[in-house]
Parts: C-alpha cells; sequence; structure tokens
C-alpha cells in the first residue's frame, strides 16, 4: 500500500474517531442502554460496605420495601442505600435545586433559581440545622450520618451511575451528605409555608383596590368557612380564647388589618410601595419551584380527617389522610417499612429524607395536611446604602458573597432577614421561622417510634417548620394539633395586647413593636383530642374559629369547597365505615358548584337561546356537581364561571395592574350573587352577567368541541404527571381525568379560557386510611418506587390511584427478597 | 499466513472488540479490533473489522431485555427526534467503520513495513 493511502486512512480514522465522540450516549455497554438493564428487583443478596449486621429488604406486590434491621443505624444506612437505589437521581437533582447548586451542572438556565434558594435561605438555614443537630442531638445526627452513608454506599456501586437521568445529562452522582439531606428538608419546609408571598399579594390588592375591596374579594376567614374549622367550636383552645383577654372577636375582626395601626406602615407610603412589593415577588419565586406554592388560594392544599371510636361503626377511631402537591414521576414519596429493634413503622418517606413522614404503626397513625396560617413575615426596612434604620439607631446590614457560572452576587441582611428587594431607600426583608433550627427528624422518628396518643403529642412539640395540621389516630384517640412554628406579633385592640399571628401586608421593619416575641406555645396551639361529635377534619380551612387567643391574621386559608364536602359527608354517616372513608377520599363533587350552580341556572332561565345553547343550558340544570371525565355539566359550568370571571375580577385586576395576582375563589361570586346581585363587580346585573358569558362560553365551545354532547369533561380536563427534568417524554399523560378545584379528589384546574385547559399537575400525592384498632391499613399513590421509567415499579400503582383503589398494606405478598450484608 | 494465523487474528480481534466496548465509553476503542486483523489480507481485513465491530457491539443490546431496549429508544427518540431503530443502530455501525479502517490502516502499515520479496507465494495469496 501506498504511504499515501496510509496517509488518508489515517486522516479518516481521525476524522471518525472525532465524530464518534458525539454517539458515546449510544455505546451499548457503556451509554445509556444500560439503564434497559436496571428493571426490576429480584431477589438476592448485595455485598454493602458499611452495614454491622445484615438486613432483609422484602419488595411486595405493590412495591412497597419492608426493610428489616437489627439496629436503627443499619436501619437508616439500608433505608439510604434503598431509597439511593430507586431513586438517586431525583435526590440528587433536588439535592442541587435546594441547595442553589443547580447551575453548576445545568449552567446559566439554573442561575435565577440558585439566586432565589440562596436568598430564601434554605442552604444556610440548612448549614445552621446542621450544626445543631451535632450539639443539640448528637444522637439523631448519627441517623443522619447513618442514611448519607448508605446513600454514598449505592453511589459506590457501578450500577449508581446508569440511572437514565445522569446518562441522559451526562452528568455523574457526587456524594451525598447530610447537608443535602437537611436542604431538601428546608425545600419542603420552604414550599409549604404560609406568609412567604400571601401577604405582599395581599398588600397589593389592597394598594390597588382598598380595604373595602380587598376584604370583600379575600375576607379574612373565606366565605362560609366559620362553623367548619379544624378545632370544632368558636376558636376556645383547651379552654383559652380571645374574648376572656377582653376583645370580642367581632371587635378583633372589625379591626383593618392592613392599615398602619397594625403594621406601622404608613398606608400613603405603602401604596407607593407596589413595584418594590413586585420586586420581591420576583426576587423569591423559583422557576423550578412547586407551581403556585406561595399564591393567595394556592393548590398546594391536602385533605385529612379523623373519626373516633364514638362514630364509627368498629367502634375503634380512622383516620384518612391525602397530601396535595404536585404530582412527579417518580413521586417524592417512597413507601416503605421501617423495622427494627423499638421501631415498626409503614408508610411514605420523602426520598431523600430518613424516617416515615406519613404512616402507621401498629397502634397509632398519622397524617399531615398545610394550614396556612403564616410562619413568616416581610418587613418594610428603611435604608440608607448598607445600613437600615432600627428603633431609631443605623446599624450595618450584614452581607453573603457567592459565585455562580463566574458571576458575583450579594445577599444583604436586616435583623429580620435577608433584603429580598429593594428600591433607594427600601427595602423588604423576609423573616421566615425556618431560621430558627427545626429537628423535624427528631419529631418523625418520635412519632415513627409511637405507640399511644401521649408519645405522638410529645414527638410533635418538638416539631417546627413547616407547621403542620397533624391527624392522628390510636387505638382509642383521635385529635388534631397544628404543631410547629408560629411566630406571634404584638398587637394592640381596644388598649389591649393581642399576640397575634402573621400579618395581612408588610409590617415596619424599623419599629420593634412589630417584631416577632417568640412562638405560640405549644399547649396554645390550635388543637382538640376526641371530640364530642365525631370527627374533625383539615383540608386547609381555617384551623380555628375567631375567637383563638392568638388570632391568624396572616391565615389565607383554602376556599373551605373541600371541608364543606367532608364535614357534610362525616355528619350524614354515623357508625362511619372503612369503605365510607374510601367514598368520601374518591368524592368528586363540587360543593361551590352545588351552591352556585343553581343561581346562574336562575339566571339563565327565560334566556332566548340557541339549539346550542339551550343544550348547554338542560345540560347545566340537569347536573348532578360531580365531575367525572364523561360529565358534561361541570364543562359548562366551569368554562361559564371563567368567562364571567373574565369579564369581571382579571378585567379590573388587568386595568390595576394586578394581573400577576390570583383572583378570588368562587365564593366571593356566589357570596355576591346570595347578597348583591347589582354588584359593580357584576356590571350591576348578574343575570345580564351571567348571560353574556354564557352566549360566549357556548360559542367557544361549540367552535372546538362541537355539539355539546362532546363537552365531556376529559376533553377538556387532563392529568399530566411530569419529570422533574422537564422532559415530557419521561412523564405521564396526558390523560383524561376527574375532579375539578374544590373536589375532595382534586383535580386543580387554573380557571383559564383555553381549550383542553392547561393540565391538572397537582393532585392527591398519596392516599392513606388507617384504623390501628382494627389492624386495617390502605393505600394508594400515583407511581411506584422506582425513578426508572423503563421498571415495572416506575407507575405499577397508577392505575388503582386513578380508578380510587386501594392496597390493602397488611395483606401484600412478597415478590422479591433481598439481602444486604 | 497460515489459516491457523488469520483465525487467532480474528479471535483476538473479536476480544479486543469486547474488552473495549466494556471498558471504553468512545467508538473509537474499535481502533483496538482492527490490529490483529492486519494478519488478514487488505481484500478481508476491512470486511472482517467491519463486521466484527458491528456484530460485537450490537450483541451487548442481548444483555438487556430486548422490550427494554425497544421501549427507551421510543422515549429518547421522543426526546432527540431521531428514530429509535437509528438510535441503537448508530454506535455499532460507527464501531464497525472505525474498526474497518483500522484494520485497513493496520494491514496497509504491515504490508508497507513488509518488504514484498521475502513474502512467499501462499502469504502473497493469503493477503490477497
Amino acid at each position: 500500500m501506498k504511504i499515501r493511502w496510509l496517509v488518508l486512512l489515517v486522516i479518516v480514522l481521525v476524522m471518525l474517531s472525532y465524530l464518534s465522540t458525539n454517539f458515546t450516549t449510544l455505546n451499548p455497554r457503556l451509554g445509556l442502554w444500560e439503564s434497559a438493564g436496571q428493571g426490576n428487583l429480584t431477589s438476592g443478596s448485595v455485598n454493602i460496605p458499611g452495614l454491622s449486621s445484615p438486613v432483609n429488604v422484602t419488595i411486595d406486590a405493590s412495591g412497597v420495601a419492608h426493610i428489616q434491621a437489627s439496629n436503627m443505624n443499619d436501619l437508616m444506612f439500608a433505608q439510604g442505600y434503598y431509597s439511593a437505589s430507586q431513586r438517586l437521581f431525583q435526590m440528587e437533582l433536588e439535592a442541587l435545586l435546594a441547595s442553589g447548586n443547580l447551575s453548576k451542572y445545568i449552567g446559566a438556565s439554573g442561575v435565577s433559581s440558585d439566586q432565589a434558594m440562596r436568598l430564601i435561605g434554605l442552604p444556610g438555614n440548612a448549614w445552621t440545622l446542621e450544626q445543631a443537630y451535632i450539639s443539640d442531638y448528637p444522637q439523631y445526627y448519627g441517623y443522619l450520618q447513618s442514611y448519607s452513608a448508605g446513600v454514598n454506599a449505592y453511589i459506590n456501586t457501578s450500577s449508581a451511575s446508569n440511572h437514565l437521568g445522569f446518562k441522559l445529562l451526562g452528568m455523574q452522582p457526587f456524594h451525598w451528605t447530610v447537608f443535602y439531606t437537611l436542604c431538601w428538608q428546608q425545600y419542603m419546609s420552604w414550599s409549604l409555608t404560609t406568609g412567604a408571598a400571601e401577604p405582599l399579594q395581599s398588600a397589593l390588592i389592597y394598594n390597588a383596590l382598598g380595604y373595602q375591596n380587598a376584604t370583600l374579594l379575600w375576607p379574612y376567614y373565606p366565605y362560609y368557612t366559620q362553623n367548619i374549622t379544624m378545632v370544632p367550636g368558636d376558636g376556645t383552645v383547651l379552654g383559652h380564647n380571645l374574648s376572656q383577654l377582653g376583645v370580642s372577636p367581632n371587635q378583633f375582626w372589625a379591626q383593618n388589618w392592613y392599615g398602619q395601626n397594625a403594621t406601622g406602615v404608613n398606608t400613603s407610603l405603602l401604596k407607593t410601595m407596589s413595584p418594590l412589593i413586585r420586586g420581591a415577588l420576583a426576587n423569591i419565586s423559583d422557576p423550578f419551584g412547586m407551581p403556585g406554592a406561595h399564591e393567595l388560594g394556592s393548590p398546594v392544599g391536602s385533605n385529612s380527617w379523623v373519626v373516633g371510636g364514638n362514630y364509627t361503626k368498629s367502634r375503634v377511631p380512622m383516620m384518612a389522610n391525602d397530601p396535595h402537591l404536585p404530582l412527579t414521576v417518580p413521586s417524592i414519596w417512597i413507601p416503605m417499612q421501617l423495622e427494627a429493634p423499638g421501631i415498626n413503622v409503614t408508610g411514605w418517606d420523602l426520598a431523600g429524607i430518613p424516617g416515615i413522614l406519613i404512616g402507621h404503626t401498629s397502634k397509632t397513625s398519622w397524617g399531615l395536611t398545610t394550614p396556612e396560617g403564616n410562619s413568616a413575615n416581610e418587613y418594610l426596612e428603611t435604608l440608607h446604602g448598607n445600613s437600615y434604620l432600627y428603633n431609631g439607631t443605623w446599624h450595618s446590614m450584614a452581607v453573603q458573597n457567592y459565585t455562580l457560572v463566574g458571576k458575583s452576587y450579594s445577599i444583604y441582611y436586616t435583623n429580620n432577614g435577608p433584603l429580598i428587594s429593594r428600591n433607594q431607600n427600601y427595602g423588604i426583608s423576609l423573616n421566615w421561622a425556618s431560621k430558627q433550627p427545626s429537628f423535624d427528624l427528631v419529631a418523625e422518628l418520635g412519632l415513627d417510634q409511637s405507640s399511644n396518643y401521649s408519645q405522638m403529642l410529645q414527638a410533635l412539640q418538638i416539631w417546627g417548620s413547616p407547621p403542620q395540621n397533624f391527624a392522628m389516630a390510636t387505638l382509642h384517640h383521635v385529635g388534631y394539633i397544628t404543631a410547629g412554628f408560629y411566630p406571634m406579633i404584638k398587637e394592640v385592640v381596644n388598649n389591649t395586647a393581642i399576640d397575634v399571628i402573621g400579618s395581612r401586608s408588610l409590617l415596619n421593619g424599623s419599629n420593634p413593636a412589630y417584631e416577632p416575641i417568640g412562638n405560640v406555645p405549644f399547649n396554645q396551639l390550635p388543637q382538640a383530642t376526641n371530640p364530642a361529635r365525631g370527627y374533625m377534619f383539615a383540608p386547609n380551612q381555617p384551623t380555628v374559629g375567631k375567637n383563638y387567643m392568638h388570632p391568624f391574621v396572616g391565615g389565607f386559608w383554602a376556599s373551605g369547597g373541600r371541608a364543606q364536602t367532608i364535614y357534610h359527608f362525616l355528619k350524614g354517616h354515623q357508625n362511619t365505615t372503612i369503605q365510607d372513608m374510601m367514598a368520601l377520599q374518591s368524592n368528586v363533587s363540587d360543593y361551590w358548584a352545588l351552591m352556585f350552580a343553581p343561581y346562574l341556572v336562575n339566571a339563565l332561565h327565560g334566556m332566548t337561546m340557541n339549539q346550542t345553547e339551550t343544550a348547554a343550558y338542560n345540560q347545566l340544570s340537569s347536573w348532578n356537581y360531580t365531575t367525572y371525565q364523561n360529565q358534561v355539566g361541570i364543562t359548562v359550568y366551569w368554562y361559564l364561571t371563567a368567562e364571567m370571571y373574565n369579564m369581571t375580577f382579571d378585567k379590573v385586576y388587568s386595568s390595576v395592574n394586578l394581573s400577576s395576582v390570583p383572583t378570588p375563589f368562587i365564593t366571593t361570586a356566589i357570596h355576591l350573587a346570595q347578597t348583591n346581585q347589582s354588584s359593580v363587580w357584576f356590571h350591576g346585573n348578574f343575570t345580564t352577567l351571567v348571560r353574556q358569558a354564557f352566549a360566549r362560553e357556548t360559542t367557544l365551545l361549540g367552535s372546538k368541541l362541537g355539539s355539546v354532547n362532546n363537552w365531556t369533561w376529559g376533553r377538556v380536563h387532563l392529568l399530566e404527571i411530569a419529570s422533574p427534568t422537564g422532559i415530557a417524554a419521561l412523564g405521564i399523560g396526558p390523560i383524561p381525568i376527574w375532579g375539578g378545584s374544590h373536589t375532595v379528589s382534586v383535580g386543580t384546574v387554573p380557571r383559564a379560557l383555553l381549550i383542553p385547559e392547561p393540565y391538572v399537575s397537582v393532585g392527591s400525592s398519596l392516599r392513606t386510611i388507617a384504623s390501628p384498632g382494627t389492624g386495617q391499613f390502605y393505600g394508594v399513590m400515583p407511581g411506584g418506587p422506582s425513578e426508572n421509567i423503563l421498571s415495572y415499579y416506575f407507575s405499577n400503582q397508577l392505575n388503582m390511584w386513578i380508578n380510587h383503589e386501594y392496597y390493602n398494606m397488611n395483606d401484600q405478598k412478597a415478590v422479591a427478597v433481598i439481602r444486604y450484608e | 499466513m497460515n489459516k491457523t494465523f488469520v483465525a487467532s487474528g480474528i479471535v483476538v480481534s473479536v476480544g479486543l472488540a469486547y474488552a473495549s466496548l466494556f471498558t471504553i465509553q468512545y467508538a473509537f476503542g474499535a481502533i483496538l479490533l482492527g490490529i490483529p486483523l492486519m494478519v488478514l489480507g487488505k481484500k478481508y481485513s476491512g470486511i472482517a473489522g467491519f463486521l466484527i465491530g458491528l456484530v460485537s457491539s450490537l450483541t451487548i443490546y442481548l444483555l438487556y431485555p430486548l422490550s427494554s431496549v425497544s421501549e427507551l429508544g421510543g422515549i429518547v427518540q421522543q426526546i432527540i427526534g431521531i428514530p429509535s431503530l437509528a438510535l441503537i443502530v448508530l454506535f455499532p455501525l460507527m464501531y464497525g467503520l472505525i474498526g474497518a479502517v483500522s484494520a485497513l490502516l493496520f494491514t496497509g502499515i504491515r504490508e508497507y513495513l513488509e518488504p514484498k520479496a521475502v513474502l512467499t507465494p501462499q502469504e502473497e495469496t493469503g493477503k490477497q
């Protein structure tokens, strides 16, 4: 062969080799295809350095892992190893997100998220919490370390880098530490914190529309919720109430809680602060965070209820819980049982955090919902250069510098917390209760090891952030407590000092009178045990009545539609059974529609209608208020109210630069329809408004969906369970789905004039029903334990979840036994 | 070259092809499989290099459930827009192509360095 041919071959070889570097991901052995070999869990043994004695992991037919260890540290280690084996990519992605390090892996597109996480203080709080664990709870810090060691033991295996997410993004797993676990705890805490954005949004409404309209659109207690609070009664807790302090509830709630007397901020000055407030809202919003988590009327909520032994057919207590969170595949939850001497608990843990957060032992069960009262407050700060004014004196702001993608950033701190927005000589600081060390793992493991009611209450004394409504049922007791840090602010009403929770607007950061004076003591938190009426419930409605001794001025509750359905169902179901509990958890009736639709039908009655309008009217007037996929009545109702809002609230909001702020609950429209049909919000005539909206919606739906019989809810109301990567191919859906924003079995959707509506992305992230007294425990989740899209366990429980069916968690056959040794 | 020598070259090449697939992420690992194929004549070394590269990398897929490979191909197709079959055969084709060029190159080098005068007629025949 001639030399020139050899040279040519060398050149071709070099070119091909260079070209081939683009195809490394497709290498059949070392590329993404290896993920295809990581399907299902099979029996066998795994050698894991770091365990002191062998651990058995039994996988049952529903995909629940039952981990049995001979001591607590091995149990935590094995939980970390198993969790990583199922969810390592998810855990690491979430750790990067929560620690403000996303941009290190995904570049500039992660910068705004990282800035928000650092500004809010997630990594800083996690670091503080870790130091506090080391000094105050070394035993529990040891558990956290064991969990991390288990995660790292898995990372050290060859399987770790084969998780599809790593392959697709070209990432390698990084070493796990306790810090990442605590960052994720902080992230979850932040996502479920009330008071982060709500006072800012309500301040914008107050500035734009005034006090009368602010309280009309967002009353302190939502309409129709006064008699359906979590704690039954007027607000008296353990014998104490507001009236005993010398202020009647009527006096207290007649105050303007937006005004200068309540906040210390001059109303005229506040009106000029709207741009600053909008800046703060933008700066603390995370583009990758839970959608709508920090909004007035947030879709992130939950259901829970308990029924006492005096009200059940079995004469023993029962509990139900389904937390409404963004639905993702993989889920944020992993179902499992943890068993070792002193602990035997089954339920769901948050991937990346040890222990079981929602679950049951053989004698106790518990669930969580979000109480929607402020555990964060925002302060208006007076600034000059790098100093802030406090109590008449200028103080230097602390500063923290950091670098992202080669660019430097700074965070400034006043005594209240980080400055989340600044405009010349004014700024807004965030005072979030989670900056106090919150030893939630200690509380969680206390629940996991509990065997009676008092042990559960004792464990919850340690719970800090975020405050949660804990539903509890044991062999003999049921009850609730809203546990956690609620900072109190001293207000004065009729010359009487009242320690209230939160605010409706910005507080004066320069005046010490508005500083938090401590947290609500545990025995004064909203709570009740064994209610005489036999049941309690906490689906994000007001936790306690208006006579509560620490009024929730910063209470940004849900509309109460789910609470109404639960209340009326339980009221009519004395001798409640497990099947009743399941039926209630599966309920897709819209209580607010039941109240509002008759007004709409009445307004349309007598209207001159074309054929389509007549057919739509017939559907609406004969609708039974359920929201199944094949229903047409809900579609007519939903788009009719959407058109009404578009013609009224949306229009006004837009005209006063409030488009980014949520419009009021449907209950405001119901209230006005009941009390003032000639309201300016209805353009002076409710009937005319309804008829105009009806004509518009029938034209819209007819043009998009054809004849009225085709206007089924399932065509416009679709579920998408997204991948945290944002890659559509790694998600599930869209699937026609039941439910609405106010149904117990929820299918939250924004009120938009789109066909289909934006996909449902928030819903019941798990469902559980427990009756420790009869040993009955049921559960289901929309997915499975694995993050591997090729695994059976990726979505093995999804169909059961969609069909409102349950796994009997006590009666599942073992399908694989894995021995860690 | 005698048949044993040629067979040995092919066996070693197959071994190197698999070794490379299990240890080197890049397709240019196929350069290794071409080296022992220099014992073949230039007429066959290129074909042998291509086939060994293509078949060895395709057989790797047998390590996994084929339904999972197909499903994963479908998912990746949705992400990057390349048909799943192309995704599956792209690396093996590239691996085979590099193996072929490598084999031709090393055969050429051997021929270039090896004086023709010392070749026996049998070897000359084998080379062809």
